[in-house]
């Protein structure tokens, strides 16, 4: 690699660093990404993100919340997690797929989200509840 | 276009041969130490403590890197393997990174890229010129988005980010105690971490203007830093963005990334300051590590 290259491939790297926070504030705004995570120099500019999740499954079209033990307890938490940090790019899949392949009553799953936020008007930390529905897919029995 | 990016990675300052060697020689040594440490700091928290023997084989391994690319002679290869290492412990925890994980591979990669091949460990004064000046363009844009991302996000401008942190973290609280009056100190540190709790809003003036001032003070401290207004404006410049980050430091505990940003701030002298602050940042690195030990010897010792 000659001279020229290695500080063009240098200056692309600083061009990366320095608009890479633009792309990052499109990401909070529009998936929910946390903005102090992925690098984009927005620590400490709002109260660290947080979410809560709760799983309610629906059984012969009752809905109530599931009491997650052991290993799929472990698998919530992570997906809270990751919608902490991801917002909407976090993928259920996993989860979903270990809840459905753990009783085969379960017709849908219900994941309701609760963003803790502190409201700048109030100066409150108020709950957001997002409930996001998955019905049973075909392939899970 | 080769001209036009020296000119451009320039504008932060322009070294001379021997002291834009040794600057990024210290840089090196810099990142790749705070890369050893902070590999052994991360086992303590999750995800890193639920694969503990992976993780502490890849922070002794940039022990390894970190004790060799001491020496120049095994720079290339030292700095090579820390930044494999570091992109695999960047993937498979991703995306609970650490943001300062982000910033030492983007300083490695220019250090890397310093390296010609042609003239072996050595390297070119031009291309070293080039990675410091690269740098201090990071720093520079890393100070300026801070002070952006907080006026965009709106909670330091009547000091409510300040107020929820006094609330919720000791550190903090323990920082602005001498500048928050008792009572509201008091009211701030008796708020729950829960739904319906607050507010956590300013209402000591001192406090308010020290919120605006930060973000202020991150915005403009850029402009000092690039020298535009001379070359003694540029020394305060960066001698206010360092106290800036060590006072930021004292409530945030966000003590590799205060490392690598204070070396970055350094390379805005016209010396090589770096190499002296090493020593300084490696006793705080050790202090950190062992912290825990410590504050256990130091709690029995008061029982006893």
């Amino acid at each position: 690699m000659t001279g020229s290259v290695r500080r063009a491939a240098m200056f692309g790297v600083v061009t990366l660093v320095a608009l890479w926070p633009a792309v990052h504030l499109g990401l909070v705004a529009r998936a929910g990404t946390d903005p102090w995570e992925l690098f984009g120099w927005a620590m400490y500019s709002q109260p660290a993100a947080r979410v809560q999740v709760r799983v309610d499954v629906e059984r012969a079209g009752v809905l109530e919340p599931l009491r997650a033990m052991g290993g799929m307890r472990r698998q919530v938490e992570a997906f809270a997690r990751a919608r902490t940090t991801l917002g909407r790019l976090a993928s259920p899949k996993e989860l979903l797929a270990t809840v459905f392949a753990s009783d085969a009553s379960i017709g849908a799953v219900e994941l309701v989200l609760r963003d803790v936020k502190l409201d700048l008007e109030s100066a409150l930390l108020v709950g957001i509840d997002e409930r996001v529905r998955f019905e049973r897919p075909r392939t899970v029995r | 276009m080769s001209a036009g990016i020296d000119r451009f990675l320039a504008q932060t300052g322009r070294d001379d041969d021997e002291v834009a060697v040794r600057k990024l020689q210290a840089m090196r040594r810099l990142v790749l130490m705070t890369l050893a440490f902070e590999g052994w700091a991360a086992l303590r928290y999750v995800p890193y403590s639920e694969s503990p023997g992976f993780h502490a084989a890849i922070a002794t391994a940039l022990g390894v890197c970190a004790l060799l690319g001491w020496r120049d002679r095994f720079a290339l290869v030292s700095v090579g393997g820390a930044l494999a290492l570091e992109l695999v412990t960047v993937i498979s925890v991703f995306p609970h990174n650490a943001n300062h994980q982000y910033l030492a591979i983007v300083l490695l990669a220019l250090i890397t890229l310093s390296f010609s091949g042609a003239r072996g460990p050595r390297v070119d004064p031009g291309d070293a010129r080039a990675a410091v000046a690269a740098m201090r363009w990071i720093v520079l844009a890393g100070l300026a988005w801070s002070g952006v991302m907080k006026l965009r996000y709106g909670y330091w401008l009547g000091g409510e980010f300040l107020s929820y942190q006094i609330a919720t973290d000791p550190g903090f609280a323990r920082v602005f105690a001498p500048i928050v009056p008792g009572a509201e100190l008091a009211r701030l540190v008796a708020l729950e971490n829960r739904i319906g709790a607050g507010p956590f809003r300013a209402e000591a003036p001192l406090l308010v203007a020290v919120s605006n001032l930060t973000w202020l003070a991150e915005i403009t401290l850029p402009i000092g830093l690039l020298g535009l207004l001379g070359s003694l404006a540029r020394t305060i410049a960066m001698v206010v963005s360092i106290a800036l980050m060590i006072a930021i430091q004292a409530g945030a505990r966000e003590i590799f990334f205060a490392g690598m940003m204070v070396a970055g701030l350094l390379l805005f002298a016209r010396r090589d300051r770096v190499s002296a602050f090493l020593p300084v940042v490696g006793l705080c690195y050790v202090l950190w590590l062992a912290w825990p030990a410590l504050s256990r010897l130091l709690v029995a010792g008061g029982a006893s």
